[in-house]
């Protein structure tokens, strides 16, 4: 079958210095990270800008310096919904009483492509079907969004944002009011997708062993960036986190695991 | 892809079904609504006096002077005007309760409807009788207006303005309003006349239909209408999120405005002419969604029918039911679409598990 | 001529004469409003000298003296005590909704007023009044509907003062329907009897019933004509009919075209009532050049618009009060112009 997956191979982000204020205060700092067809986990204690960061991604917010380049271009050239094109994210607020059913929701993936009278082309559907099928949610494509559990419709979410046909991936704690069968499954989703992916998590041991690279935000700039097991030192872990540290290997996975104590111990 | 997804994401064949039904229920509808009244008059003379005045031969008609006027210049402006007020007042409500994304807002939400009644009854109680039915309109529309761009200058912050700010100033100014229309009508001193067509207007009517009220009207709902469908993808989105929709492409403030432009300009050309008639503007695109879905590409045309119809239809038993004296229609809206509501309501189990 | 002007002054002194018989001789009984209270009032016992009763809305009322501290809540009652001379005796004054007729405005002018027709005075307003007597139309809600602050009948008794409906005893359930032309006049009796001014009482009754005679005789034998009523509104029209409007409009030798209970009527109706003549009522302020334009732009087929048959009749003076006959007289002449009947002052 023809491999929209492919199509969607991941383009190149480049975050170049970015900075970001909002009512005066400098949220972020002189930010840089690369991407490419690969899962960059963004990490950082809570304020620490991740979130902030992300929205310069995907337009919701405009650095006050810096450019956030999709393929070279930056994304404030471009009309909003070319970027959209471009560019997917998966939000934190979503609102809970949607009334939308599951396939009506992933149908807004197709606003960006749409001319304007909606009548929906043979491209849309096709492009929903296999963002519901890459998502697991083809079973629900009837079913209102507020019926499903919650690691259910982060699924649908991340659904809409495949029939987007993106290349690049936003997610903003996506793990988040999920079990934890749920947050390997969806993480292990996005690995599989050659999306270019750029992922805030909170549990640094999902980002370990999910994500090829990490940058650690702290205070609004970068504090680290590299593979996990450069970067999840335990010096990195107290200086950012406040937390003693220290690094294992999972022996189911071979990954890189870490694990804490508050000191009291010691 | 399996069977059941493509059955499942191409678009129903339902919508389009409902659109053709709700089209020959509305032409029914008209048709029913020109044929009876509190005089009685056969059924073939009403046909008789139609087709005189359509067509382009003028066949002549056995009916009296009285009768043909009846027939044509009250009834059948009166129908259409239920048409073009109950699908501007659905459609402005869908569009709405889209864009704040609270399904309890109406058309009125921004004090439209309060702003125009104080215009109006300010005009009703300081000159009434014929001659306020040239400034009532005017007046009620100016009302409408000028209420909008306070209820939005008011819910400003930052230059941004959010659906709940939104909401809450206009329920806010509708309570203000209310108040000062009170007390207008308690200050006229004119007991009888005065207060009798404050009281119509107030409850919303389209017993002043003439050809007149129907040209503006009708020209905005077709252009809005036309418009929004053009938009209706944007609608779509607004109803994942306002971040989900500014990551879809849309421009979420500006689209906002536009939107609410629309749908005030659809309301207050419709309040200023008919009052306001509460009820269509909340209730039918909620029904209208539990039968053709969330896609605003249908919901708003088959609100804009729906809501016709339904106004229409309450209209005929406004004018029925205490002949030869009339019931405001905004009156029965509520009393005849609620309970239709609430059995469409336990029928629909759409997508629960 | 002259033997005609004799029996026209012949006939018209018969008729005094025989209206001033009927008034005093008959109890006049309007009939009953809906829910079984009396009628307004029929009068007993002795016709001067206190103690004084008087039967209003199934109660009687028992005065010793003339009421000195009365509250109105009704402009119609209040006209009638003012032309009775008795504005010393009236405290306050509220439920006023129109201008006061001529002969009795500049009276009016020096009774205070404390609330109008849409807004009555609360309940500490009319008890720090402190009234004897407090007359309102109507017995039943309105203004003594304690929901919206204001005293109730009970309250103002327990307070001291004597309660008197005029003309009606219960608007709230149709009572206005019962009106005629004798509910002013009633009540004009048993003000007489109440403040012992019946004098005064008995001739204006027999001025107000001369005027109505003049009517009834200069109508005799003229054929029925088709009325409707116009009050405003473009849709739906508002019209008055029944109680005491329908009573002007028979008497006047018309007949309504519209029942008696009809407020708001449809285009197509007012179309279809074949009405000969349209009466439009004004207030005070209406325009009644864009009223008539507006009737003879849209009832083009009605008898009374292609004949020119509409006439202005202000809506103050068919009130049930001392001015009735001056609007019972208008409209004969509305709907009989060749008659001329001179028209009774304000």
């Amino acid at each position: 079958m023809s491999d929209a997956h492919d199509e969607a191979a991941g383009a190149r982000l480049s975050i170049d210095g970015v900075s970001v204020e909002i009512a005066g205060r400098r949220i972020i700092d002189q930010i840089a990270l690369t991407a490419e067809a690969n899962v960059v986990g963004l990490v950082g204690p809570n304020g620490s800008g991740k979130s902030t960061l992300l929205r310069t991604v995907y337009r919701m917010l405009r650095p006050v310096a810096g450019q956030v380049l999709a393929e070279g271009r930056d994304v404030w050239s471009m009309g909003a919904r070319e970027a959209a094109r471009v560019t997917a994210a998966v939000v934190q607020d979503n609102p809970g009483d949607l009334e939308l059913t599951v396939a009506e929701c992933v149908a807004t993936g197709r606003v960006p492509h749409g001319r304007l009278l909606g009548a929906s082309t043979a491209a849309d559907r096709r492009a929903v079907e296999r963002a519901m099928a890459a998502a697991s949610v083809t079973a629900f494509a009837g079913r209102d969004v507020a019926t499903l559990s919650g690691g259910e419709r982060q699924r649908v979410q991340l659904a809409r944002a495949l029939a987007q046909e993106p290349r690049i991936l936003v997610l903003d704690e996506p793990t988040n009011h999920l079990d934890i069968a749920h947050q390997l499954e969806l993480l292990a989703l996005v690995r599989r997708l050659s999306i270019t992916t750029l992922v805030t998590l909170h549990d640094l041991n999902l980002a370990a062993a999910y994500c090829d690279r990490v940058v650690v935000l702290s205070h609004g700039s970068v504090a680290a960036a590299g593979i996990p097991k450069d970067v999840f030192t335990p010096e990195l872990l107290r200086k950012v986190f406040g937390v003693k540290a220290a690094a294992i290997t999972n022996p189911l996975t071979g990954h890189l695991h870490l694990v804490y104590s508050d000191g009291s111990h010691s | 892809m399996t069977a059941q997804a493509a059955a499942v994401v191409t678009p129903a064949r339902r919508p389009k079904t409902v659109i053709a039904v709700l089209s020959l229920a509305c032409l029914a509808a008209v048709v029913l609504s020109v044929a009876v009244g509190s005089v009685s008059i056969a059924p073939t003379t009403v046909i008789s006096v139609i087709a005189d005045h359509v067509l382009p031969w003028h066949p002549g008609t056995s009916a009296t002077a009285v009768q043909a006027e009846i027939v044509w210049e009250f009834r059948l402006p009166r129908a259409m005007l239920g048409l073009v007020v109950g699908a501007s007042l659905a459609v402005a409500g869908a569009v709405l309760q889209a864009v704040v994304r609270n399904p309890l807002a109406d058309p009125f939400v921004f004090g439209v409807s309060s702003g125009a009644s104080v215009a109006a009854v300010a005009v009703l109680t300081v000159a009434s009788g014929a001659l306020a039915a040239v400034s009532v309109p005017v007046a009620a529309f100016a009302g409408a207006l000028a209420t909008t761009l306070a209820v939005f200058f008011l819910a400003q912050r930052r230059g941004r303005v959010t659906p709940n700010r939104l909401v809450l100033a206009g329920v806010a100014m509708s309570y203000l309003l209310s108040s000062v229309t009170s007390y207008l009508v308690l200050r006229a001193s004119t007991p009888g006349g005065g207060v009798s067509e404050v009281l119509s207007w107030l409850s919303g009517s389209l017993a002043a239909a003439d050809w007149g009220d129907l040209g503006v009207p009708s020209l905005v709902l077709i252009v809005a209408t036309v418009g929004l469908v053009l938009l209706a993808r944007i609608l779509n989105a607004f109803l994942t999120g306002d971040e989900t929709a500014a990551s879809l492409g849309v421009d979420v403030g500006r689209a906002r405005l536009v939107l609410f432009a629309i749908t005030s300009l659809l309301v207050g050309v419709v309040v200023a002419v008919s009052g306001a008639i509460g009820f269509v503007g909340l209730m039918v695109p909620h029904a209208v969604r539990m039968v053709v879905g969330s896609d605003h590409q249908w919901v708003l045309p088959a609100s804009a029918l729906a809501g016709g119809l339904l106004l229409v239809v309450v209209d005929i038993g406004a004018r029925l039911i205490l002949a030869p004296s009339e019931v405001p229609v905004g009156l029965l809206t509520a009393v005849i679409g609620a309970p239709f509501f609430l059995w469409l309501l336990r029928r629909s189990g759409r997508g629960e598990a | 001529m002259t033997r005609k002007r004799t029996a026209a002054v012949a006939a018209v002194a018969a008729a005094l004469m025989t209206a001033l018989a009927a008034c005093s001789s008959t109890t006049v009984v309007p009939a009953s409003p809906a829910g079984g209270s009396a009628s307004p009032g029929t009068t007993t016992a002795a016709s001067s000298g206190y103690p004084v009763s008087v039967e209003n809305c199934g109660r009687t009322l028992t005065f010793k003296s003339a009421p000195k501290r009365v509250v109105t809540m009704w402009q119609a009652p209040t006209e009638m005590l003012l032309a009775l001379g008795l504005e010393n005796h009236i405290k306050a004054m509220s439920g006023n909704y129109a201008p006061f007729p001529a002969s009795v405005a500049a009276a009016a002018k020096r009774v205070p007023s404390i609330g109008t027709s849409m807004a009555w005075p609360s309940k500490e307003t009319v008890l720090s009044e402190a009234p004897d007597l407090v007359v309102a139309q109507s017995i039943v809600g309105y203004s003594f509907d304690t929901s919206y602050g204001y005293a109730s009948v009970q309250q103002l008794e327990q307070a001291g003062a004597q309660v008197y409906g005029a003309n009606i005893c219960d608007a709230v359930h149709g009572g206005a329907l019962k009106m005629n032309l004798s509910t002013p006049i009633q009540t004009l009796r048993d003000f007489g009897k109440i403040f012992d001014v019946s004098g005064r009482a008995d001739q204006l009754i027999a001025q107000l019933n001369a005027e109505k005679q003049k009517v009834v005789t200069a109508v005799k034998g003229q054929p029925s004509v088709k009325v409707a009523f116009y009050n405003g509104g473009t849709g739906p029209l508002i019209v008055l009919a029944g109680g005491i409007y329908d009573a002007e409009i028979t008497t006047a030798g018309g007949k309504d075209v519209f029942p008696a209970n009809s407020v708001y009527v449809s285009k197509e109706a007012f179309a279809a009532s074949g009405a000969d003549v349209i009466l439009v009522g004004t207030f005070t302020g209406q325009n009644f050049a864009t009223l008539r334009s507006y009737l003879v732009k849209t009832f083009p087929t009605l008898p009374a618009v292609k004949n020119g048959r509409i006439v202005q009749i202000p809506v103050d003076d068919t009130d049930a009060s001392i001015t009735v006959m001056r609007g019972l007289t208008e409209i004969a002449n509305a709907l009989h112009p060749d008659l001329k009947i001179p028209v009774p002052a304000a």
